[in-house]
């Protein structure tokens, strides 16, 4: 019997590997320079030596991709453009569209930010990007290696040295189509000292599969305000995985709320390199049924590394879970053996609003430095039925009275958002989404 | 106002019989004080009457305005005009005790079918209320409890109770915990809402607060009975004998 299940799952990762190398081999890459084209055959090597992962690697126990192994998701409608995009958001000074991963021109709107910070299309800047591209990533990870081998576009900003922005960049990422698999590429440099806030959107229709990386680099003495909200289709699967180095007296200031997609993995990998380095990793989920009736699995997983003294990490998760929901935790904060002085606060806490909803949390220290201050804390809770009575002895009636608890929970990590016209946009998609799904 | 008629009533996760025959009749504009001992089930009482989860009613009715209140969910009786000040008010964290007020008197009249107050309006309403209970802006900011002093969390039941008005309130111990000056400030509160329409069910422990909020009747309960009535007197009488009689009984 077990062995039947194990051929069965051997079988799987097999079938799928050679519908995405066929998929590579098919594009074009004349145009691409010389180190282009090995990093890519480099990473179609390192996904087509293992698949997707399987719920048998560590860092993947708890999140299932099966239904990508089983080749689910192959570029089907690569056209389609069913999704309708909205004007550009009332926060937004400027912001760039891709439509099932490529850029949008007549979509965008850039002119803004023109002559204050560079903002274009990866596309066009790829044969330039030598010494950028990949550099922060980790290349034999098979998800990366995958969007190495097919990426095609993305964003990549350049903020010169000292420039701070004020002005809010937003990324639309927008998905559509049948079956649909899009690899989105980004890219990001601070200069010394400078200061971005950006925000993406990652929105769509229908059942398709995106698997981006990121790359940031925030040099000496920058600020970075990353805000990301994933509002995916509930039939669609959305991996992330972000790439972040953070220099001396540097801060990266990340934000991910999501309350889409049938299976997303939001995963930031960084490296604090510079002693006085700050990071902020702060979330919440919203999740519940998806589209197929089986419960949304949301999966944060997030790695920080303390390289040198005097540094400073804070993580925040926050996760509602009604129906069928899955949420999965995996926090690793790793401090090196001369790193003292460090600070590293990590908090994941879920509330249950059904009994069906299932958590899984798995917190890990590494610590080989002694002047460390080291925290993280798990908690899973139902809603405090003692606050529900008394806030209905007050006339409050019951939904609106768990409406209230519900979004006082996740208010406490929203309030933690740096930029207030942010913070209100994400409370608003947050209280939107407890209207539709938390009510009974 | 309220009647409860050979109430029985039971802790639902153990089975075990709390309340074992009440019997008590308050009419509109009257108020009266239940005193007992420690367990007689007089908080037992008030969460049974305002309808809070965990309780089988096993017997007996309780008539409100006319009402059957045990058939009501607790929002209903509270848009009915019945009102309970927790012996331990509940601290929720993240909901601005401000922002709870207006909701809740806005719930209540949306029920009742009357007009909302808007935010400026409620200001204004709510400031003055508060000077008088001396709760300060800076409490009204706050999470609804959460830090609260064990006297301020008293005189935020108050407040709330002089915000939403009700027909009959329950005081569970309002005075225990108080200071001296606190619990003048209380009875103050509790004092301007006396009407000859609203009516009062006072708990408590203590004869002093009976001093400053005279009761038209005093009930002592033991064993999940009212065992005794009388007028106000009989606070005196137990503050000197105590309860051993009745408990014996
Ligand atoms: N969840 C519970 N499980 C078991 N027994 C309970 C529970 N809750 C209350 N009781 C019991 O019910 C009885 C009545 O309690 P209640 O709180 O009504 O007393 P009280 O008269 O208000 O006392 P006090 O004067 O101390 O406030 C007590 O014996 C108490 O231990
Ligand atoms: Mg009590």
């Amino acid at each position: 019997m077990l062995n039947t299940k194990r051929r069965k799952e051997t079988d799987q990762v097999s079938s799928v590997i050679p519908v995405y190398q066929s998929l590579y081999s098919n594009k074009d890459h004349s145009s691409d320079p010389n180190w282009l084209r090995e990093t890519r055959d480099a990473g179609m090597s390192a996904f087509a030596g293992q698949g997707f992962p399987s719920v048998r690697n560590e860092k993947w126990k708890y999140t299932n991709l099966a239904s990508l192994s089983a080749g689910d998701f192959i570029a089907v409608e690569p056209e389609n453009d069913a999704f309708k995009i909205g004007p550009k958001s009332a926060w937004a000074e400027a912001r760039m569209v891709f439509v099932n991963g490529v850029y949008r021109e007549e979509l965008s709107d850039i002119n803004a930010l023109k002559g204050q910070v560079k903002v274009v299309r990866l596309h066009h800047s790829l044969s330039t990007m030598k010494d950028y591209f990949g550099f922060l990533v980790d290349t034999a990870l098979p998800t990366v290696g995958l969007n190495s081998a097919l990426m095609q576009d993305g964003y990549r900003v350049v903020v010169a040295d000292k420039a701070k922005i004020d002005g809010i960049l937003e990324l639309v990422f927008a998905n559509s189509g049948h079956k649909n698999a899009v690899f989105p590429r980004n890219s990001l440099k601070l200069g010394k000292g400078s200061e971005l806030t950006l925000v993406e959107r990652h929105v769509g229709q229908g059942s398709y599969f995106t698997n981006s990386v990121g790359e940031v680099d925030v040099q000496d003495g920058a600020k970075f305000h990353h805000y990301r909200l994933q509002d995916d289709d509930i039939s669609a699967i959305s991996l992330s995985h972000s790439f972040v180095r953070v220099g001396a007296d540097a801060l990266y200031d990340n934000f991910a709320l999501s309350t889409g997609a049938k299976l997303a993995r939001n995963e930031i990998s960084c490296v604090i390199e510079g002693e006085g380095g700050h990071l902020n990793l702060l979330g919440a989920y919203l999740i519940s049924d998806a589209a197929d009736g089986k419960g949304q699995t949301c999966d944060t997983t997030t790695f920080i590394d303390h390289a040198v003294a005097n540094t400073t990490s804070k993580e925040i998760y926050k996760g509602v879970l009604d129906g069928r929901g899955h949420g999965v935790f995996q926090g690793k904060i790793l401090v090196r053996e001369d790193a003292q002085k460090i600070e590293g606060n990590q908090l994941s806490r879920a509330l249950m609003l059904s009994d069906k909803a299932e958590i899984n949390t798995k917190p890990e220290l590494e610590i080989y430095a002694d002047d460390v201050i080291c925290s993280h804390g798990a908690t899973v809770g139902d809603l405090d039925e003692e606050g529900l009575f008394y806030l209905r002895s007050r006339g409050i009636p019951k939904t609106k009275a768990r409406a209230l608890l519900v979004k006082s929970f996740v208010g406490e990590v929203l309030e933690e958002i740096h930029n207030e016209a942010i913070r209100e946009a994400f409370t608003e998609h947050a209280s939107n989404w407890l209207v539709a799904n938390a009510e009974g | 106002m309220l009647k409860i008629s050979n109430l029985h009533a039971a802790i639902e996760s153990v089975n075990k019989p709390i309340l074992k025959g009440v019997d008590l009749e308050i009419g509109t504009g009257e108020i009266h004080a239940i005193m007992g001992p420690n367990g007689s089930g007089k908080s037992t009482l008030s969460y049974v009457l305002s309808g809070r989860d965990g309780y089988e009613v096993t017997g007996g009715s309780v008539d409100f305005a006319g009402q059957d209140l045990m058939d009501m969910e607790p929002e209903e009786r509270a848009a009915a005009g019945l009102f309970l000040a927790f012996q331990y008010p509940v601290e929720i964290p993240g909901v601005q005790t401000m922002t709870f007020l207006r909701t809740a008197l806005n719930e209540i009249k949306k029920a009742r079918g009357e007009k909302e107050i808007d935010a400026v309006g409620f200001l204004k309403f709510v400031r003055e209320k508060c000077k008088s209970l001396n709760i300060s802006d800076d409490m009204m900011r706050r999470a609804v409890n959460v830090g609260f002093s064990g006297g301020e969390k008293k005189r935020n039941e108050t407040l709330q109770m002089a915000v939403l008005e009700p027909k009959l309130a329950i005081l569970d111990e309002t005075d225990s915990g108080l200071d001296i000056d606190a619990l003048r400030v209380v009875a103050d509160g509790v004092n301007a809402l006396r009407s000859e329409n609203r009516s009062m069910l006072v708990i408590t422990h203590y004869q002093r607060l009976l001093d400053y909020i005279v009761p038209d009747k005093v009930h002592v309960m033991a064993n999940g009975r009212i065992v005794k009535s009388g007028g106000k007197e009989l606070a005196l009488e137990l503050e000197e004998h105590g309860y051993a009689q009745y408990e014996a009984a």
